[in-house]
């Protein structure tokens, strides 16, 4: 290969390499396109103090509630035991797994669709040995549930919530009088969260009446 | 000084060499790829086609789609295609073609399915496979090579291995430096990996395989705070030192030990094996053939090897001529895809065409459903804690050391973690004798941004010897308790000395 192609191969190649962690250091633009994920390394990102798992359900017309995902005939369980739905931390493309489910299953009419966010501490993931050397108290798990989203049949989202540990966020923050009727001065606003692919609306801030 | 640069710069990147650092990563990178896109062919219909529940990278950056939707034939052609590829990858066969193949099929796939394909490690490995691609990595240790050899007269057969530019091996080592950095500057974004918090918590994840060592060291708190500096540290340094002769194995070897350790630790099984695939490109030449010469020595006392016999010539070998290669391989190809269609159509995976198909929905219990859509519960008080400890010194702002017996004239150090999120808390530490009476009471306000509570009491003389709890109050409520025993001579004793 020519020795000038080699070299604009070397520093253009190390060029995007240094750029995404340039955007990633200094939080410029790291969301701007999905070529992103590609040159910025963050690995291990968040973390959570609970373990999270999704469960998406059907009520049928009948009254009867159905599990949507896994489908009747399996699914892959691609980085541990659990399966695929339990990977969409962002609640983005669960309806989809039961949109595929139904359409692929014989069953009723359906009334709505639910995407369930289950959680639990994850102080509880200890073994009972382990858990023996560090508490007193017998383990005692308890399951949170949490609705992430209702559907229509046809999969059109009718309401959308934030996780489950953003609203015990939120929660905190809200618990404050002074800050309720601050905001009480303001109309809340809603925005089409472009990140949703059905269309999906979400408070995103609060409008302030201009009129003081 | 300009020439100086240059002629570095062309030292560093433009020196020639055989190329089997690069082949090493050729041969192993794939197989480690096989393990996680086989079990992938099977759901292709269901991960990345029309017919399934794809899960796009672009739909999460609210982007316009990087890849046309899939039908069901093309996701599974596709697929085969992707294995068949990665599998002539490794033996070096159409080495280029198969790895432009490779990358182009395990990206887009990748891309499609964000929810269960795509993860850092896959991109990892198509960066790694795009520098292969660029690289004459194919030239030594593959068919390609073998073909080759054939096609050359024994004069041309002295002159000894191919050599070609080292610059795709550097980019790749550089490429593994910058990795690091980022995972480092990730890691100064979070300030809860400094105290060996956010380390703990993904060390009690479920969300990759059992990981039963890293669970035991979340009761050692103090060494995940040691160990997190240790990483940030060597990820920073790694880009810069391992150019250095003497710090060069020291840096590989805590890369590998570091790999190692995430399958212990957090379950990880392909992200470590692809890192040991491409720590191979730090395998230079010399290093390459030294290791190639003692494996040939080891054979042959092991009576494993047998003469060479001589390659036949090219006149003889008319399939090997490379239009001939290209052809078979391009047939090869799209045999497979033909043939992982068929079969993925008649295996019916949603068994919709069987004497039961379409299947039933799976009906819940009705309760389990109920309790999943009723009204939100609130958080228990047990739950607003993660742990409860008492020792005597910290380290990292974490409690280095959990005792249970206590002597006079000690302090004990009482730590509460606290499972965020959590509301503004008044919490109360308070101390009660054997017979459970309350002693003495300390309480503070831990804010919803802090994750933990630091008390202490000291243990004097107006104690007297035995057994004493502290006990966690929350809203009134006691949470847990834990016990120590003071020992020493009691005040009535020393009085009397």
């Amino acid at each position: 290969m020519k020795r000038w192609i080699s070299n604009t191969l070397i520093v253009g190649y190390l060029s995007v390499l240094m750029y995404g962690v340039f955007c990633h250091a200094l939080y410029y633009k790291v969301t701007q396109h999905p070529g992103m994920y590609f040159i910025v390394w963050d690995m291990f990102c968040g973390w959570s103090a609970y373990e999270t798992r999704t469960h998406v359900v059907g009520e049928g017309a009948s009254g009867q509630f159905y599990e949507l995902s896994p489908g009747p005939w399996g699914t892959i369980k691609p980085h541990s035991d659990l399966d695929r739905r339990h990977y969409d931390y962002s609640g983005l493309h669960s309806i989809n797994l039961a949109m595929n489910t139904l359409r692929q299953t014989e069953h009723e009419p359906m009334a709505r669709l639910y995407v369930v966010e289950e959680a639990w501490p994850r102080k509880y993931n200890l073994p009972d040995e382990l858990w023996a050397h560090r508490y007193t108290e017998p383990k005692d798990l308890q399951s949170y549930y949490h609705i992430r989203g209702t559907y229509a049949p046809d999969g059109q989202p009718l309401q959308q919530r934030p996780s489950l540990l953003t609203r015990l966020s939120q929660e905190s923050l809200m618990d404050n009088p002074r800050l309720r009727h601050d905001m009480k001065k303001g109309k809340p606003f809603y925005a089409v969260d472009p990140s949703a692919s059905r269309g999906g609306v979400i408070p995103v801030g609060y409008e302030l009446p201009t009129d003081h | 000084m300009a020439r100086n640069l240059t002629t570095q710069w062309n030292e560093f990147f433009h020196a020639r060499e055989v190329p089997y650092g690069m082949a090493l990563v050729r041969i192993v990178l794939p197989l480690v790829l096989l393990i996680g896109a086989i079990p992938r062919w099977w759901y292709a219909r269901e991960l990345y086609s029309t017919d399934g529940s794809p899960a796009p990278l672009w739909v999460s950056y609210g982007a316009d789609a990087l890849v046309p939707d899939l039908t069901a034939p093309v996701a599974v052609a596709a697929c085969s295609v992707l294995i068949l590829s990665l599998f002539a990858v490794c033996i070096g066969w159409m080495t280029r073609g198969s790895l432009v193949v490779s990358m182009v099929f395990y990206a887009g796939l990748g891309v499609i399915d964000s929810m269960s394909t795509l993860t850092k490690y896959t991109v990892i490995a198509s960066h790694v496979l795009m520098l292969l691609a660029l690289s004459e990595c194919g030239a030594v240790w593959s068919v390609d090579s073998w073909l080759r050899r054939r096609g050359q007269t024994s004069q041309e057969r002295l002159a000894g291995p191919p050599i070609s530019p080292v610059w795709p091996r550097r980019l790749l080592q550089l490429f593994i430096g910058i990795v690091y950095l980022g995972a480092a500057f990730t890691k100064m974004h979070t300030p809860a990996y400094f105290s060996g918090d956010q380390l703990t918590f993904w060390m009690l994840g479920d969300v990759n395989f059992e990981n039963r060592f890293g669970e035991m060291l979340t009761l050692y708190p103090s060494l995940l705070a040691i160990m997190a500096y240790i990483t940030i540290v060597w990820e920073i340094l790694f880009v810069f030192l391992v150019w250095s002769k003497f710090w060069r194995l020291p840096t590989l070897f805590i890369g590998l030990v570091f790999h190692f350790l995430t399958y212990f630790t957090l379950g990880l099984i392909i992200f470590p094996l692809v890192y040991f695939a491409i720590y191979l490109a730090f395998i230079d030449q010399q290093e390459a053939e030294r290791m190639s010469m003692a494996v040939r020595l080891t054979l042959r006392r092991l009576g494993l090897t047998h003469k060479r016999k001589r390659p036949a010539t090219a006149s003889s070998l008319v399939w090997a001529r490379p239009a001939y290669t290209a052809v078979a391989w391009g047939m090869l190809m799209a045999t497979v895809a033909v043939i992982g269609v068929e079969v993925e159509h008649h295996r019916d995976v949603y068994q919709e065409r069987g004497p039961n198909g379409p299947l039933p929905l799976k009906a819940m219990d009705t309760q389990v459903a109920q309790a999943m859509l009723g009204p939100a519960q609130p958080i228990r008080p047990q739950d607003r804690y993660f742990a409860f400890d008492i020792g005597s010194s910290t380290l990292g702002g974490v409690l280095s050391d959990r005792r249970e017996t206590f002597n006079h004239g000690e302090r004990a150090l009482i730590q509460c973690t606290l499972q965020p999120p959590h509301p503004d808390m008044w919490v109360e530490v308070n101390l009660h004798d054997a017979d459970d009476v309350l002693l003495k009471r300390v309480g503070t306000v831990v804010p919803r941004e802090d994750l933990r509570a630091d008390f202490f009491y000291d243990l004097d003389q107006s104690m007297l010897p035995g057994k004493y709890d502290f006990v966690l109050k929350y809203d009134g409520e006691e949470l847990t308790r834990r016990s120590i025993t003071l020992s020493g001579p009691s005040p009535e004793l020393t009085a009397l000395r």
